[in-house]
């Protein structure tokens, strides 16, 4: 951390400036590490549900294999009728600055 | 309030009729407030490996997953290592002089009841707590005056054994 304060008993403003420097330092770390975590959860979760891992050919049942997701035409609830379909991008808030 | 700009969502296509599937992660929906203290957890609080660890076995009793814990605990043991790379860099411009302080602050932590406020919302009980960022600062008597943050540790008083974490890493 490259935060430059002057020479003296830490004050108020000064105190809150260096707090600010220690989240600043933590942020970046923070940010990309539970961005992974997160990531990975939501990749475990889809083959949880679908009870294949990714890359894994789908089943040819006549056993259906019913989950909470729902097909928003057909409103099928098989999750041997589902495939994975790529990602979309989206944010998610955090705590920072609060 | 910042957030995570990046996070990539699956999608899933029905195989039936081609259309998109609405799934609701358990991890976005159930778990949302987790990920609004995250850093504040990863700062201030006990530890956010931890609380990882705890939401991963959580999240497994929900989902039902039996597989995938492992690749989870990899990545949250990663985030672990990184967060405590932070308080390992070497220091290479060596100050003249060390200076030790204590900043407190108060936080507050969620508990898990539920009160109604004065507009009659439903809230979740917060606790204040009182902390310590003990903090080194590097002084340089080259003239300019300026000090840097050498490293920092949070405790919950300014103890010896705080202090003593702090003074042995560097």
């Amino acid at each position: 951390m490259s935060r430059a304060f002057s020479q003296a008993k830490l004050k108020g403003e000064e105190r809150r400036a260096i707090l600010q420097a220690i989240q600043t330092q933590m942020q970046q770390v923070i940010i990309d590490g539970v961005t992974q975590v997160l990531q990975e959860f939501l990749e475990q979760e889809v083959t949880t549900k679908l009870g294949r891992a990714k890359r894994s050919p789908g089943r040819i049942s006549s056993q259906a294999r019913p989950i909470d997701w729902r097909c928003a035409h057909c409103a099928c609830n098989d999750a041997n009728q589902f495939s994975r379909d790529g990602h979309y991008r989206r944010s998610l808030e955090t705590g920072w600055g609060t | 309030m910042g957030h995570l700009d990046v996070l990539w969502v699956p999608m899933l296509e029905c195989q039936q009729c081609e259309h998109d599937v609405v799934a609701q992660f358990a991890i976005l929906e159930k778990y949302q407030r987790f990920w609004l203290d995250a850093p504040h957890r990863a700062i201030f609080g006990s530890g956010l490996a931890r609380s990882l660890r705890q939401l991963s076995q959580e999240w497994a009793a929900t989902v039902g997953a039996s597989v995938g814990l492992r690749t989870i605990n990899e990545r949250i043991n990663q985030l672990e290592a990184r967060l405590s790379q932070v308080h390992r860099e070497p220091i290479t411009d060596v100050p003249a002089v060390v200076q030790f302080d204590g900043i407190w602050l108060s936080t507050q932590t969620q508990q898990d009841g539920i009160h109604e406020d004065n507009r009659k919302r439903k809230r979740h009980r917060k606790r204040g707590k009182r902390m310590v960022v003990l903090v080194t600062l590097g002084l340089w008597t080259d003239g300019s005056g300026k000090r840097h943050i050498l490293d920092w540790e949070v405790a919950e008083k300014e103890e010896q054994a705080a202090w003593e974490r702090l003074v042995q890493r560097l």
